[in-house]
């Protein structure tokens, strides 16, 4: 007896009909380690991950403080049906995920490879590493048919030059949307990443940027303010001033200036800090503009073009119209739909965002990142 | 395979000894999807398979204890068995009242009366009376 149909019915029959649903954060996964990319890169490097790992029970070890109090962020109701890690299967995917809930595209951002790319290998061992979790999904999983799955390329930020030649290298591919650069611990305003910038507005692609689960926990890595959280749920909650701090370095550096046609999408980091945050850089921006009078614009300007949010992790007030309120404050042109599968804290279009106006709910399942996504 | 009674929603779900006791088996209980757990004292529980929350697979997630409010530092594990844990966002309903126990919020998760007779279990969906 198939128990799921009943569910994913109930869930397709709640959505909107005709609503096209973009989702901009979804997570696969390649079982086994580096092994499976071992076909995709150099013999060097296969010998030196092989060295490096062979003896090692897990190539991600993630601080026991910080790991979700079931076991995994990855939900245990999305292992695959062989038994594999949730997000390992993209036949499942597309019918547990895109099926099921009516999703016309939807964006694979690989957090194996952004670990990678942030602070988990070194610099030369990242950009390998990062090479072939690209070509992995470009390649190995089923993109080129299923046009409803479109990468995010990851890319290292330890080595900007390298970041940038990884674009030049796949960049064009019709199956890249955008660019995922995971963060290391130098705001996004800082003339660093500028290689990076430069080479995603020559390819149309824009900066999307994720947690990497190495923030607050591994040396280089992005930190949150204040002190060193305690346990998941004040890492969790915090998270959020990851993307305040880049926010805030974003508009007062002068990258929109520098780079007038890119665009970044923060993605899980949520969306209500934006509204007091963005208040709050306008106003310092009207007193202080002779400081930084490369910011030539007000900062919500930019912001207004060139900037989306996602809504996972959703914010629930006991007041659904409170949220309500806050997206009309923020602007919804500046959200993106995004559910976060295969993770416990997910978002589905059917049970999300009920609240609003249909028209604005058409607007973030799918309009706004149709706007901002190269499709 | 499921059979009801036509003057009412009492619909018999099949042999006691085809639940495991202690565990979730989810069946279909005519055009509902649900959760049920035989307990060794001849109890049944019946949930719907729906987290009121986000609409989750419920019944999917963990049929566990959970750890008592206390004081800080310390941990106290309780209620082995009478916890269900929604496999999304980890929202915890107390499986025989559908309660949340340790919230004020209002989510309820949907309860169904159950019983065993004459070897049988019988859940009952008629719709709650205020």
């Amino acid at each position: 007896m198939n128990i799921e149909a009943p569910q994913s019915k109930a869930m397709r029959a709640a959505s909107d009909a005709g609503t096209t649903i973009v989702d901009c954060d979804v997570h696969p996964v390649v079982p086994g380690g580096l092994v499976p990319l071992y076909p995709l890169m150099p013999k060097a490097w296969v010998e030196r991950f092989r060295m490096k790992t062979e003896r090692a029970p897990n190539i991600l070890p993630l601080t026991f403080r910080f790991e979700h109090p079931s076991g995994s962020a990855a939900r245990h109701d999305a292992a695959t049906p062989s038994g594999g890690p949730a997000g390992s299967d993209p036949e499942y995917m597309r019918k547990d995920l895109l099926d099921a809930h009516d999703i016309s595209l939807a964006v694979l951002t690989s957090l194996q490879a952004g670990q990678m790319g942030t602070v988990i290998s070194g610099p030369d061992e990242s950009a390998v590493i990062c090479a072939a979790y690209n070509d992995h999904f470009l390649d190995v999983w089923p993109l080129k048919t299923e046009k409803r799955l479109r990468l995010a390329m990851t890319v290292t930020a330890q080595d900007p030059q390298a970041a940038a030649a990884e674009i030049r290298r796949i960049g064009k591919r019709p199956e890249v949307c955008a660019v995922y650069l995971p963060l290391i611990n130098i705001l996004m305003g800082n003339r660093y990443y500028e290689p990076i910038y430069k080479e995603a507005a020559n390819h149309g692609l824009p900066i999307l940027l994720h947690v990497t689960g190495t923030d607050s926990v591994h040396y280089g890595a992005p930190n949150q303010a204040g002190g060193f959280p305690e346990n998941y749920p004040e890492r969790y909650v915090s998270l959020a001033q990851i993307g305040e701090a880049n926010l805030t370095s974003l508009c007062f550096s002068g990258v929109f200036e520098k780079f007038p046609t890119l665009k970044f999408l923060f993605v899980e980091y949520s969306f209500a800090w934006a509204v007091p945050l963005m208040w709050r850089i306008n106003r310092t921006w009207e007193s202080l503009r002779y400081d930084v009078p490369w910011v030539k614009r007000p900062p919500r300007e930019y912001v207004s073009e060139r900037v989306r949010f996602s809504t996972q992790p959703l914010d629930e007030p006991d007041n659904p119209e409170h949220l309500k309120q806050l997206i009309n404050m923020l602007g919804p042109e500046h959200l993106v739909f995004t559910t976060d599968y295969p993770h416990w804290d997910n978002d589905f279009p059917a049970m999300s965002l009920l609240m609003l106006d249909k028209a604005v709910r058409r607007q973030i399942l799918g309009e706004n990142a149709l706007k901002v996504l190269r499709t | 395979m499921t059979t009801s009674s036509p003057a009412n929603q009492h619909i018999n779900l099949g042999p006691a000894e085809s639940f495991p006791v202690g565990r979730v088996r989810i069946v279909m209980a005519g055009p509902r999807e649900i959760g049920v757990v035989r307990r060794a004292d001849g109890r049944v529980d019946a949930v719907r398979n729906w987290c009121p929350h986000k609409g989750a697979p419920i019944c999917k997630g963990p049929l566990t204890g959970t750890m008592l409010p206390g004081e800080p530092g310390t941990l106290t594990w309780g209620r082995d068995g009478e916890i269900l844990r929604c496999p999304w966002h980890g929202f915890e309903f107390e499986i025989a009242t559908g309660a949340r126990s340790y919230s004020d919020s209002r989510m309820h998760l949907r309860v169904y009366p159950a019983r065993i007779e004459n070897g049988e279990i019988w859940v009952d969906l008629s719709p709650r009376r205020a």
